[in-house]
């Protein structure tokens, strides 16, 4: 991937940061675990475990759905007592995972992420 | 290989099969290809460490590294015949024209295995150069007669 590609994803990760001020950080991965470009704390020891585990949330919330004939997933969530974890589709091939806090209004996180995902989208498709 | 290590071989090879199965079908492909790339990255990883070591490396070129990878990684898994390398400069070529999971008898449909090589033939460059990028141009799994994968100076 060019290097302005990826500087432009950064952009894109760092916008959706500061409109959802909620949100603490922020990563595209391609469906296979690969990081492309992100923007996380730098407390997150193994960004590349942090890829690969966005991607299994992922792919298990697609077969959930799949299985229980839920139509088409449109996000995870993952809630933690200090911190939560929302990831979402980017086409076929790519998704962006987010890191937001405990109290984080989830309805502004989830509108600035499908803004996010469709920017995205015209950078890599 | 005597009967029972053969006998062996093929419970521990079916097993890993329905194993594969399951995961693939409760986690999702996509989720099983990332386990794999990550098991390929770790490996990379030591088969530089290791490269480095033998053959006593002070600095890496991109040829030197394929070379290595070709011949002391990936020949003796599946013969020195079936592995090439070409190119120079930024960009080399590493090619195989056989695959070591569909001898086996796995499904390579799934491009689980696909995933690992990426992520050893990867991550052992990248250890040994920094930036690189490696594409998998054709893939047996994709129905190629042969595995390329195309490694790039960044």
């Amino acid at each position: 991937m060019a290097d302005d590609v990826r500087k432009k994803l950064v952009g894109v990760l760092k916008d959706l940061e500061r409109r959802a001020s909620d949100v603490v950080g922020s990563a595209v991965v391609t469906s296979e675990g690969m990081l492309m470009a992100s923007d996380l704390p730098s407390d997150v020891a193994d960004p590349r475990l942090v890829a690969a585990m966005a991607v299994a949330a992922l792919g298990i919330g697609k077969r959930t759905v799949a299985e229980l004939d839920q139509g088409m997933l449109q996000r995870v969530l993952i809630t933690g007592s200090e911190g939560q974890t929302v990831v979402m589709s980017i086409g076929d091939a790519h998704l962006l995972t987010v890191l937001a806090r405990s109290d984080a209004n989830l309805g502004l996180v989830f509108w600035e992420m499908s803004k996010a995902v469709e920017e995205i989208k015209k950078l890599l498709y | 290989m005597s009967e029972d290590l053969e006998r062996l071989h093929r419970f521990i090879t079916r097993v890993f099969a329905l194993l594969m199965s399951r995961l693939d079908a409760i986690a999702g492909r996509e989720t099983v290809r990332t386990v794999f790339r990550l098991i390929g990255e770790s490996v990379g990883e030591r088969v530089e460490a290791r490269l480095k070591e033998k053959y006593n490396v002070n600095s890496w070129t991109l040829e030197r590294i394929v070379e290595l990878l070709a011949t002391d990684v990936i020949a003796p898994v599946i013969g020195t015949n079936n592995v090439s390398f070409e190119g120079s400069g930024g960009e080399m070529k590493v090619m195989f024209t056989v695959c070591p999971f569909e001898k086996l008898g796995f499904d390579i449909a799934s491009k689980f295995y696909c995933t690992y090589t990426h992520g050893v033939i990867e991550e052992a460059a990248r250890k040994a150069l920094g930036n690189v990028e490696v594409e998998a141009e054709n893939l047996r799994s994709e129905g190629a007669d042969k595995c390329i994968f195309r490694i790039r100076k960044t």
